[in-house]
C-alpha cells in the first residue's frame, strides 16, 4: 500500500520529513549528514549533533530503499494522538529499522500478518496513508513493508 | 565545605487521588518532612520545587503555589522541570545551596498528579518547526512502552533475556513494594500473574510497566552548622550528579524517532553520566552501594539500569535476578521501596520519593522491608530527550 502521489486530499504528516509528492511506489526520508564526521540524523538538523563538529553545518542526504529490522514491537492499547483515535482500533505494529546509512528509523509496519517479526528481516521504506485528518484528508508518513 | 545532611523526609502515599490538588498533596508531605526535621517552616531558608507540568502555569509554578499555601515567608524558590529527572533538578539546587553556604535550611519537593493512561504529550502554545515529542504520535504513534519495548527485544536477543525473566523482575520488586505502606499496589504477583496480564507493548505486559499515579514527596537538607545544633536523621547526601545524553549513544532515547545502532558510546549515557558524577561526589564506586531505586518504568528497566549504573557487568543482572540476589536480604537488593512498579510514576516526585526510601533505609527504619546494615543507597530516575539524575547517600 502506497501513497506517493499528491492529491488534494492527501497531506504529509508535517512538512519536511520526507519528499512530497513523491511519485507512486517512491519514499525518500529527508536527513541531515555531516560533512566532518558524517553522523546522520533523522528529522534532519541544521548542526551536528557531535560536539566535536560543534555548530559545523550539515548536508541533506535522504534515506530510501531497505533496510533491515532490528527490533519491533505492537502498541496494543489506544496511544493518545491521531492513531488512538480510530474506531476500531487495531493494534499498531512498529519497527526499528537500519538503513545502510547507519541510521535506524521508526515507523509503522504496513500489512501486518500479526505474526512476530524476526530481527534480520528486510524491510522496505514507503509512503503510507496514517489516519484521515477530522476533515478526512488522508495523513501520508512513512512506514516499511516487510519483505 | 558542609556536608550535606538530610534533617527530615515526608511522603504522601501514592494513588489516585481526584479531589486532591497538587499543592494539597505537597503541603502534606512537605508538613511531614518539617515534623520528621522538627522545625518549623518560618525556619525554612530556601525551597526547589519540580514543575507539574500537567496543571499549567500554577503547575509549572508549583515552588510559588505550595510556598503561599505554607505561608508567603518571601524565601528565594526555583522551579524546574527536567523530564521525569525534574526532582532531581530541585535536589540539586537544593544540596548546591547547602554545600555552598547559600542556605542552611533548603527544602526540595516534588508533588504530582498524573493524566490517566500512556502519558501524552505536553500542551504547547508556540509551534515548534520540528517537534519529534509531536511527531512520535502523530507519525509513529510510538507511547513511552513503545520505546521501552523495542529495546527490551534488542536485549532479548543480545543476551537471551527470557519473557520469565521480565516477569521475575516484577516479582522480586512487587514483593518488596507490599510491605511498603505508601505504596499504591501491594500486592506480591508471581511469575503466572505477571504472564497472565495483558500485553501493552510486545513484550512488555501490563504488570511489567508501571502506572502513572498522584503524589508528593519532599526533602528538608542542612549544613553541618544546622545539624549540630538542632540533630537531622543521621544520614547525609554524599553526592547529586545531573547527566545528559551523548550524541554517541547507540540508545533509542524516547522521544526521537532514530537512534544510531553502531555508535560507540554507552548506552543510556544520560544515566551512565548522572551516576559518575553522584559517584565521584560521594567518593564511593558501585561497590560501595548496598541497595538501589531503579528507574524501573518497565521491567527491562531494572535490567538495563543496573549495568547503567556499573553495579552490573553486562547480562549479569539476568543471573543475579534468576538467582534471587535482587532480593532483599540478598547481594543486591532493588527498589526495597517496591519502586515505581508498586508505587506508580509521578513524573515530577519520583526522585524525591527515592530520597524518602533511601533515608528511611539508611536510619534503620524501613521495618520488614530494611535493608540489615546498609550504609550507602542509590537513587536514580531519567526522563525523555535523555536527562537523568542520581543521589547516593550514606549514613
Amino acid at each position: 500500500m502506497t501513497a506517493g502521489a499528491a492529491t488534494a486530499a492527501a497531506r504529509p504528516v508535517a512538512e519536511g520529513l520526507f519528499v512530497w509528492p513523491s511519485p507512486p511506489g517512491e519514499a525518500r526520508l529527508i536527513a541531515s549528514r555531516c560533512p566532518e564526521c558524517q553522523d546522520v540524523a533523522f528529522p534532519a538538523v541544521a548542526h551536528c549533533r557531535m560536539p566535536a563538529c560543534s555548530l559545523v553545518e550539515t548536508q541533506r542526504t535522504e534515506i530510501s530503499g531497505s533496510g533491515t529490522v532490528i527490533s519491533y514491537t505492537v502498541q496494543r492499547y489506544q496511544p493518545p494522538g491521531p492513531f488512538g483515535r480510530q474506531v476500531p482500533y487495531r493494534p499498531i505494529p512498529i519497527a526499528l529499522v537500519e538503513f545502510r546509512a547507519g541510521i535506524a528509523v521508526l515507523g509503522v509496519v504496513q500489512g501486518w500478518d500479526g505474526q512476530p517479526v524476526a530481527a534480520g528481516r528486510r524491510a522496505r521504506l514507503v509512503l503510507a496513508p496514517l489516519y484521515p485528518d477530522a476533515d478526512g484528508t488522508q495523513v501520508v508518513g512513512w512506514g516499511y513493508e516487510l519483505q | 565545605m558542609t556536608a550535606v545532611h538530610v534533617m527530615g523526609v515526608g511522603m504522601t502515599p501514592w494513588g489516585k487521588f481526584p479531589d486532591r490538588t497538587f499543592v494539597d498533596l505537597g503541603v502534606e508531605a512537605l508538613s511531614a518532612a518539617l515534623g520528621d526535621a522538627g522545625i518549623e517552616w518560618r525556619e525554612v531558608q530556601s525551597l526547589n520545587a519540580a514543575s507539574h507540568v500537567w496543571g499549567g502555569l500554577p503547575g509549572i509554578l508549583a515552588a510559588n503555589q505550595i510556598v503561599t499555601a505554607m505561608g508567603a515567608s518571601g524565601i528565594p524558590v526555583s522551579n524546574g522541570y527536567n523530564a521525569c529527572a525534574s526532582t532531581g533538578t530541585a535536589l540539586y539546587q537544593s544540596y548546591l545551596e547547602v554545600i555552598s553556604g547559600m542556605s542552611d535550611i533548603a527544602v526540595a519537593i516534588g508533588a504530582d498528579k498524573s493524566p490517566e493512561g500512556f502519558l501524552p504529550q505536553v500542551p504547547k502554545v508556540i509551534p515548534q518547526p520540528v517537534d519529534v515529542d509531536e511527531l512520535r504520535w502523530s507519525a509513529v504513534a510510538a507511547s513511552h512502552p513503545v520505546y521501552w519495548a523495542l529495546e527490551c527485544r534488542r536485549r532479548m536477543q543480545a543476551l537471551g533475556t527470557t519473557e520469565d525473566d521480565l516477569a521475575l523482575v516484577k516479582v522480586t520488586v512487587s514483593r518488596h513494594g507490599a510491605d511498603n505502606p505508601v505504596a499504591r499496589y501491594r500486592r506480591a504477583y508471581s511469575v503466572e500473574d505477571v504472564l497472565a496480564s495483558p500485553v501493552v507493548a510486545d513484550p512488555l505486559h501490563l504488570l511489567e510497566l508501571c502506572a502513572t499515579s498522584d503524589g508528593a514527596a519532599a526533602v528538608v537538607l542542612c549544613s553541618d552548622r544546622v545539624a549540630r545544633e538542632r540533630g537531622s536523621t543521621g544520614v547525609r547526601l554524599a553526592g547529586v550528579g545531573i547527566g545528559t545524553g551523548q550524541a554517541d549513544d547507540p540508545s533509542l532515547r524516547m522521544p526521537y524517532l532514530a537512534s544510531t545502532p553502531g555508535a560507540r558510546g554507552r548506552a543510556l549515557s544520560e544515566s551512565v553520566n548522572s551516576s559518575a558524577r553522584a559517584y565521584g561526589q560521594a567518593g564511593l564506586g558501585p561497590r560501595d552501594i548496598d541497595f538501589v531505586e531503579l528507574p524501573d518504568n518497565s521491567a527491562w528497566h531494572v535490567l538495563a539500569y543496573l549495568e547503567a549504573l556499573d553495579l552490573c557487568a553486562p547480562g549479569e543482572p539476568e543471573q543475579l535476578l534468576r538467582a534471587g540476589e535482587l532480593g532483599l536480604g540478598r547481594r543486591l537488593p532493588i527498589c526495597p521501596s517496591g519502586g515505581l512498579s508498586s508505587l506508580g510514576e509521578a513524573v515530577s516526585a519520583q526522585g524525591i520519593a527515592q530520597v524518602y526510601e533511601l533515608t528511611r533505609q539508611l536510619q534503620g527504619r524501613a521495618g520488614s522491608r530494611q535493608v540489615e546494615g546498609a550504609r550507602a543507597g542509590l537513587g536514580q530516575v531519567y526522563g525523555l530527550f535523555g536527562v537523568s539524575s542520581t543521589v547516593v547517600a550514606v549514613n
